[in-house]
């Protein structure tokens, strides 16, 4: 790569990494730093700079409760927190620019970096990827919306600052990344848990349009009458609910007026996870979403999602979607035990319910089903606690891959591109965890590839299948098709086949469910309200 | 993995460990200098921000306070420290006296296991190094002598060594305009690894000593400057 390289507010110089095929660019602005007066307002251009500026450290990381997410990263917080990454193997020799991945971190809307390492950039870019990651706004400072932003926005609107970071991400890729070697004409965008909500809400957003080509959501892309994206990284807020509940939290901070807000120093705007639940949100169970999240406000988000891909208003982009088999409340039969002890008084507000036992499962059965309870009830049968374990788990997983399945049916019903999905199955001994389990989460060091000795003793086996989901992932962000010499064959989402490809444990095509499952998941979405 | 996302199912967190995970956040929080110096911490801010009860927040401020991270006056509430450059000097020159005791103990104590460790730190930092890696040789050289700490198998020391908080030191007075790695800073660490691998206490000790009186210096020399003639609003015309 010849540097320094030239970018629309300077020339920036980066390092070369572990491989010096590949050169790194950190914590390059994107943005100005949204501080002072531009806080809670939309991003605006970075100031230029003379010389060349230095590229090789990550940029400081939003204000976020410290926790696992920061771990043993070092890197400061601040506001000034609008800083973008560049992974790049591209050198004077190639003959076409390389296509490019930005991807965007999870973390509830809350918490995260782009800059953590298990997001590192340099094997995809060994693979011919221009990898970029990057920090937006979290939080309240990210989300906030009250009627004085709203009047004070010329679109009339509040509360999706961190939606358009991502957006001015996306236009200094467009703007830039062909400096770097990157194709501005062959974007993915990808995130995973919030990180894949944002992705569906930039899919469905008008500033978007253009700004990328295929979308990738990991976990929560889930069908709009799924009563569980209400409470997932899909859910969304209105704008009349949004406003109010930033007028109550600006009320309990003593601040009455705009200027006051935004006169308070950060560490008082920062929400832990208990305090930024969403209890007032209707989903139909215990599980609640965080606060601070994306608002439907008629101008990033003009309309929820079935308002939307009924209308065919949606990004036309294609798209690799999918779920895990342990997340969302599904866990390894051998912790069964573990969660009958615990019982909800430890779990983080608005989780997810694990049901373990069977007066747990046979109730919350009533709740959610009403009069189809008694045929869940037999589609799913408990009559011990272990029992209703069992079934508790293989509900969640049904409704996921169903719900996925049947939001690709919905998508590609306007959109003329194809649609992948997985179902994740692997759970590798390294993750940590006791018993080992296929996590939210857990396939994101195989997608990246960053199986580094310091994370772990990863095996041959670990390595075969970040080979494989690496080669998924970089064949897909090139064509927006995940197939390739040597891969196991991953046929497109069809409407006439109800399957899941299955990544992990195997790579194959599995079916979706038991086809009654399948039929009775179908008509309980009809029962549902759309969002 | 998200345990703050959407997602999170684990049980098992007891209120107990709730205490030290607040604990643990609000120290990493003030260790890496995101909050300036003097500001005050609201109670009611910090329970919202870590998941605890006001008593638990409470328990977690008189421990920091106790050992120096925040202080605690009457009408000025809880606010992070703040250093002067007599204290700094102070507490820098007590590091030079224990870790350099501690290296002394490494070269006497170290495991082989530890010192290949050592070896495979110092290597980063020199691959860091000559690749311009800035954030990398400094986590590596924290890395080091946290290494070199706990080869001395010295629990005493050790312990003393961490309630020095010259970190937050370095953090108020860290010089960001000066080039970084400081000049001498990788041979310095090579030096005292030469000693400890040839188990030379004394040599170890020297090379040590040596090694956090420079970065010392260099920061004393800076700080006294900036107190002379403070610098400017970095964003002025």
């Amino acid at each position: 790569m010849r540097q320094p390289v030239k970018t629309e507010a300077g020339l920036v110089e980066g390092i070369p990494g572990w491989d010096r095929s590949v050169t790194v660019f950190r914590g390059i602005p994107y943005a100005a730093p949204p501080v002072g007066d531009l806080r809670w307002r939309p991003p605006r251009p970075p100031a230029p700079w003379a010389g060349v500026r230095k590229a090789n450290a990550f940029g400081p990381v939003g204000p976020q409760a410290p926790g696992p997410e920061l771990d043993g990263l070092d890197l400061p917080m601040s506001e000034d927190c609008l800083y973008l990454n560049v992974w790049t193997g591209a050198t004077a020799d190639d003959r076409r620019a390389r296509p490019v991945l930005v991807w965007i971190h999870g973390g509830g809307f809350r918490v995260g970096t782009g800059a953590h390492p298990r997001y590192d950039g340099e094997a995809l870019a060994r693979k011919g990827i221009v990898v970029v990651t990057f920090n937006y706004r979290l939080g309240s400072l990210g989300f906030l919306a009250t009627p004085e932003l709203s009047a004070e926005s010329e679109h009339r609107a509040s509360g999706n600052y961190g939606l358009l970071d991502q957006v001015a991400a996306l236009e200094w890729v467009r703007r830039n990344i062909a400096h770097f070697g990157g194709d501005p004409e062959r974007v993915t965008i990808a995130g995973q848990s919030a990180g894949a909500g944002s992705a569906n809400f930039l899919a469905m957003s008008p500033l978007a349009e253009g700004l990328f080509h295929r979308a990738v959501a990991q976990s929560h892309a889930r069908h709009f009458r799924d009563p569980e994206l209400r409470f997932l990284a899909s859910s969304y807020r209105t704008l009349a609910d949004a406003e109010a509940a930033g007028t109550r939290y600006a009320a309990e901070r003593g601040a009455r007026t705009l200027r006051r807000l935004r006169s308070l120093p950060w560490p008082r705007l920062v929400e832990g996870n208990a305090s930024a639940v969403d209890s007032a949100a209707d989903t139909g169970g215990p599980a609640k979403p965080p606060l601070f999240r994306p608002v439907v406000d008629g101008w990033v988000i003009p309309g929820g999602y079935e308002e939307t891909y009924s209308r065919g208003r949606q990004n036309d982009v294609g798209y690799l979607a999918g779920n895990n088999l342990d997340e969302s409340g599904a866990v390894p039969e051998s912790t069964f035990a573990v969660y009958r002890t615990a019982g909800r008084r430890t779990w983080r507000p608005g989780a997810p319910p694990v049901h373990v036992t069977r007066e747990a499962f046979v109730t919350a059965s009533r709740e959610k089903f009403g009069a189809m309870a008694e045929e869940f009830l037999r589609l799913y049968p408990a009559d011990t606690d272990d029992d209703a374990g069992r079934a508790h788990c293989a509900a969640v997983r049904d409704n996921a891959r169903i719900s996925t399945w049947l939001w690709a049916k919905d998508w590609t019903a306007r959109a003329g591109r194809p649609v992948y999905t997985y179902f994740w199955t692997y759970a590798s001994p390294v993750m940590g965890q006791d018993p080992r389990r296929a996590s939210h989460g857990s396939e994101i060091d195989f997608v990246f590839g960053n199986l580094h000795p310091d994370r772990g003793e990863w095996t041959d086996h670990d390595h075969a299948v970040a080979e494989t989901m690496t080669g998924y992932w970089a064949n897909f962000v090139a064509t927006g098709d995940p197939n390739g010499p040597g891969l196991p064959r991953w046929p497109a989402w069809s409407a006439d086949t109800p399957s899941v490809m299955e990544l992990g444990n195997a790579f194959a095509p599995i079916p979706l469910a038991d086809p009654p499952r399948l039929d009775f998941w179908q008509r309980f979405f009809l029962t549902q309200q759309a969002w | 993995m998200d345990s703050n996302g959407f997602d999170e199912t684990e049980a098992g967190r007891t209120s107990a460990t709730r205490q030290s995970q607040a604990y643990d956040g609000l120290r990493s929080l003030l260790l890496s200098g995101s909050i300036p110096p003097g500001t005050r911490l609201t109670e009611a801010d910090l329970t919202r921000m870590f998941n605890v009860s006001r008593s638990t927040m409470r328990a977690v401020l008189v421990q920091l306070a106790q050992e120096g991270y925040v202080t605690s006056e009457v009408n000025r509430g809880v606010r992070t420290r703040s250093f002067s450059v007599e204290e700094a000097a102070d507490i820098l020159e007590a590091r030079e006296t224990l870790e350099s005791a501690l290296a002394g103990k490494a070269a006497e104590r170290a495991t082989d296991e530890e010192i290949a460790e050592l070896r495979r730190t110092l290597r980063t930092m020199e691959e860091c190094k000559t690749r311009g890696d800035q954030a990398g040789y400094s986590q590596g050289n924290r890395r080091f002598h946290q290494q070199v700490k706990e080869a001395a198998h010295q629990q005493t020391l050790a312990r003393a060594y961490d309630t020095l908080l010259y970190p937050l030191v370095m953090r108020q007075y860290r010089n960001l305009t000066a080039p970084h790695p400081r000049t001498g800073s990788l041979e310095e660490h090579q030096a005292i690894f030469l000693a400890i691998v040839t188990r030379n206490p004394e040599a170890a000790t020297a090379a040590m000593r040596h090694h956090v009186a420079s970065a010392r210096q260099a920061l004393m020399l800076q700080a006294r400057r900036e107190r002379a003639d403070p610098p400017g609003d970095p964003s002025a015309p």
